[in-house]
């Protein structure tokens, strides 16, 4: 059995690091606390006084002896587990009860098309509790309500009125008093259960139902200081596919389409979440973090208070000596940093630059305060205490996927915000996704793009770029839409700014590369990097605030800071990723003016164009990859649409305090809102004849593209005459007549997609295909 | 701006705005644009075009009436 070699592995781990190993000859010792373990190599035996213990009951707690035989395999940690056989113990230290533990529940392998090994699955703090009649509870925790202050009554209402669910229960197997419990876990990790399995919606979505037994299995259970590891292999039945309409959302895995089951391995993480509670730091709309929030119950309130509070690691200085150096000014090292590990199966050529993109936060943490704050390594392979799903070590974990793309999340304690861990997911093919943004926005003037094949400097350069963006995720930081919009337009074709500034002043917008900058500019570093606002972010996020006495003291610290650096310095604004009307928080666009940029824009995409079936050219290929170049000149072109379009009927929204000056809502400006309606003339609605290239299309479609440009245009009527749109444009008007009005936006469609009216000119086919096509609006 | 006199969900609630009144005047203006468009073009494609818009024009408005 694949579980019988592990107590070797051990030994051999105990000799060399934390995670130690006992055989089952010696006298256990006590199990630790759980904040000071040295994890201890452990033998599992009698106590002395066991060997008297007389005949077993039939029910109940029975002598340490009976249970944890001298045939146990220990491993200590937060907790001890015990391995007899197939059967698996978990000796809960006394201290460990009504400590607050997060689960984590990751696939780290799955049946093909159900998601991609090592993504998380499933999180929810729990926390063991003694119940009545010699059991042992889980009870799943939330955090939705609760009590500033545990002396106080109210926290007496809001524990009656918050109950949180017994998850599972357990029978105790023996008691060692004043020491531990002893319950079985076999069959609770072996079978199905929500808080430490898939989610129900994952099962529901693969049609799957019961687990299957016989084929699920643990693979092994480890213990470590502070957390508990737990690997099973779960097969269960799934649905056949139905002659039926299937139900929406719902889909067979392939495998199991033929097997009638799929299988998948799974590993929870238990960590033992902090004693000591990490100082909070409460959430700024003006400031780009992610954020938990929970009502907050006081006696000494008159009303509940919603609280949110940022996600932000767990930075201190290592003694009060550094301390005071880091109040004078001085940075210092953290007592623990912030490491990434990079995932062993990554291709060895791209790790330094995965390397780079972790390591380019650290101006950002110097500027917060603290050195060497974030470090980046390579996975110690030779290391068989350290496991990749481990959470106590973040990684880069590198999947073998064509997705194209790659995430940053963070496992925080919803208690405090800290962050305990993070696993950024890097599927191998969001190289090709960064090969075509490249190739699209910089081929005109970066001749290094004109290629199928980018070479390896130049790709590593853009795995930094994206390593580095979802980096700023694990450390907390949102996408930061507005970052772009601090630049002028003008300053992206300057070679000068450009070097000193970026072209945007956050890594965490999606500004990806230089598409203004003109081929006559000289401009050649077309990449974003951590900018002005990541700096701030992350100095408003990690900076300690002395001298206070809790987070609400903190919060008037922050405000000013932010009141002093901030508030009148666009480059430091944060603006989200979710505005639908705020033209100046957009995916994809670049500078101050999205016309202005697009015009620049759409000039280069005329110089790509032509060159599609010239710079893919390859010998005995078909023109597939020059049909993928004009797909994304296309794709380019409409975000490039997408973006002016915004505008119209746009509204600014600025967060802001009492303490700052001026609207938070303001109608974009009128003549910004015209030049939009000019610029779809011109680009859009005047048939965009360069986008048509017969040179290129009779080489790619049997179409010349005069049903696509009107799919385009058609769309973006519909977008220009939405409901939210004109309402919008209703509402700027009753608070200034001087805005641009609804009546103006149907004048200047009406008069500019009919303008062959007055210049009694012929109307072509593009343009009678758009006259219609404004009947259906 | 004609659909708003059949209107989908998304649109309903503009009713009661200023833009149906927007958009009959614009219909009406173009209305009379393309009458003497018409009358003035000799490009057959163009006044085929320009007759069927005005056609169709003057069913929306018709419907219009009716309400």
């Amino acid at each position: 059995m694949k579980i019988s070699y592990l107590p070797r592995i051990w030994l051999f781990a105990a000799a060399l690091a934390s995670a130690q190993f006992l055989s089952a000859q010696e006298a256990p010792p006590p199990p630790p606390r759980p904040d000071t373990i040295p994890p201890v190599v452990e033998k599992a035996a009698l106590p002395a006084k066991d060997t008297t213990a007389k005949k077993e009951e039939k029910k109940g707690p029975k002598p340490y002896r009976e249970i944890i035989t001298d045939k146990a395999v220990s491993m200590a940690g937060m907790v001890t587990i015990h391995q007899i056989e197939d059967k698996y113990f978990l000796e809960i230290p006394d201290s460990m009860f009504g400590a607050e533990i997060m689960s984590i529940t990751r696939m780290t392998k799955v049946p093909t098309g159900a998601g991609y090994g090592g993504e998380q699955a499933n999180r929810q703090v729990i926390r063991f509790e003694r119940g009545p009649s010699d059991k042992v509870f889980i009870r799943a925790v939330a955090y939705r309500n609760v009590s500033s202050d545990t002396l106080q009554p109210i926290y007496k209402a809001v524990r009656n009125s918050n109950v949180d669910p017994i998850a599972a229960a357990f029978d105790i197997k023996s008691i060692r008093k004043d020491t531990s419990v002893v319950i079985e876990v076999t069959d609770f990790f072996k079978e199905d259960n929500p808080v430490f399995s898939l989610p129900s919606f994952a099962k529901q979505r693969f049609k799957m139902g019961d687990l299957q037994k016989d084929r699920s299995y643990i693979e092994r259970i480890r213990a470590y200081p502070i957390n508990l590891e737990v690997r099973t292999v779960k097969t269960y039945k799934v649905s056949p596919p139905s002659l039926r309409e299937e139900t929406p959302g719902t889909m067979n895995l392939p495998a199991g389409l033929d097997a009638g089951v799929v299988t998948f391995e799974i590993n929870n993480s238990l960590i033992l979440l902090p004693r000591t509670p990490f100082r909070k730091r409460l959430f700024d709309p003006r400031v780009g973090y992610f954020a938990t929030g929970r009502t907050v119950f006081d006696d000494d309130q008159q009303r509940a208070e919603d609280e949110t509070i940022a996600v932000r690691w767990r930075l201190e200085p290592k003694n009060d000596a550094d301390m005071r150096r880091q109040m004078k000014g001085e940075k210092i090292e953290p007592a623990k940093p912030i490491v990434f590990y990079i995932d062993p199966a990554t291709p060895a050529k791209w790790r330094p630059f995965l390397k780079k993109g972790v390591e380019d936060w650290q101006p950002a943490f110097e500027q917060a305060g603290w050195k060497n704050a974030i470090l980046a390594r390579d996975w110690p392979e030779n290391d068989t205490t350290m496991s990749l799903e481990d959470a106590r070590f973040s990684v880069v974990r590198y999947f073998a996927s064509d997705i194209q793309n790659a995430y940053g999340p963070n496992v925080n304690d919803p208690r405090t915000g800290e962050i305990i861990e993070s696993h950024i997911g890097w599927y191998h093919n969001v190289m090709r996704l960064l090969k075509t943004w490249y190739t699209i926005q910089t081929a005109a003037v970066d001749p290094r793009a004109r290629q199928n094949e980018l070479d390896d400097n130049l790709m590593g350069a853009l795995i930094r770029f994206v390593a580095a963006h979802e980096v700023g995720h694990t450390i907390g930081l949102r996408h930061n839409f507005g970052a772009s919009h601090a630049t002028p337009v003008e300053k992206l074709r300057d070679k000068k700014f450009m070097e000193a500034n970026g072209h945007t002043s956050s890594i965490m917008d999606y500004a990806r590369f230089n598409y203004v900058a003109q081929p006559e500019d000289g401009i050649t570093d077309l990449m974003p990097r951590v900018g002005d606002y990541d700096k701030w972010a992350i100095e408003w996020g990690y900076k300690p605030v002395y001298g206070t006495k809790d987070a609400e003291e903190d919060s008037k610290v922050l405000n000013r800071w932010y009141l002093e650096k901030a508030a009148n310095n666009p480059r430091l604004h944060f603006l989200t990723e979710s505005s639908a009307y705020d033209p100046r928080a957009q995916s994809e666009d670049l500078g101050d003016n999205s016309m202005t940029a697009s015009e620049y824009g759409i000039k280069n995409l005329q110089r790509i164009l032509p060159n599609a079936a010239v710079w893919t050219k390859e010998e005995a290929k078909t023109y597939g990859r020059a049909d993928e170049t004009y797909s994304n000149v296309v794709g380019q072109y409409t975000r490039y649409i997408g973006h002016v379009t915004k505008w119209v009927g746009g509204v600014f929204e600025t967060p802001k305090t009492y303490d700052q000056a001026g609207a938070v809502y303001e109608a974009a400006p009128a003549d910004k809102q015209r030049d939009a309606v000019v610029f779809l003339h011109k680009h859009l609605f005047q048939t965009p004849e360069w986008l048509l290239d017969p040179s290129v299309l009779r080489l790619i479609r049997p179409d010349n593209g005069v049903a696509a440009v009107a799919r385009l245009q058609d769309n973006t009527l519909s977008s220009l005459l939405g409901a939210a749109r004109l309402q919008r444009m209703i509402e700027n008007e009753a608070l200034d007549p001087n805005t641009y009005t609804a009546a103006s936006l149907f004048d200047d469609l009406r008069t500019g997609i009919w303008s062959e009216i007055p210049a009694r000119t012929p109307v072509r086919v593009h343009r009678r295909n758009l006259q219609k096509h404004l009947w259906t609006k | 701006m004609i659909g708003l006199y059949q209107p989908s969900p998304a649109t309903a609630t503009l009713h009661n705005t200023d833009v149906p009144s927007l958009a009959l005047n614009t219909l009406r203006q173009l209305r009379t644009d393309l009458t003497a468009a018409y009358n003035a073009s000799n490009d057959a494609m163009s006044r085929s075009h320009y007759l069927d818009c005005l056609e169709r024009i003057e069913n929306v408005l018709e419907q219009d009436r009716r309400r």
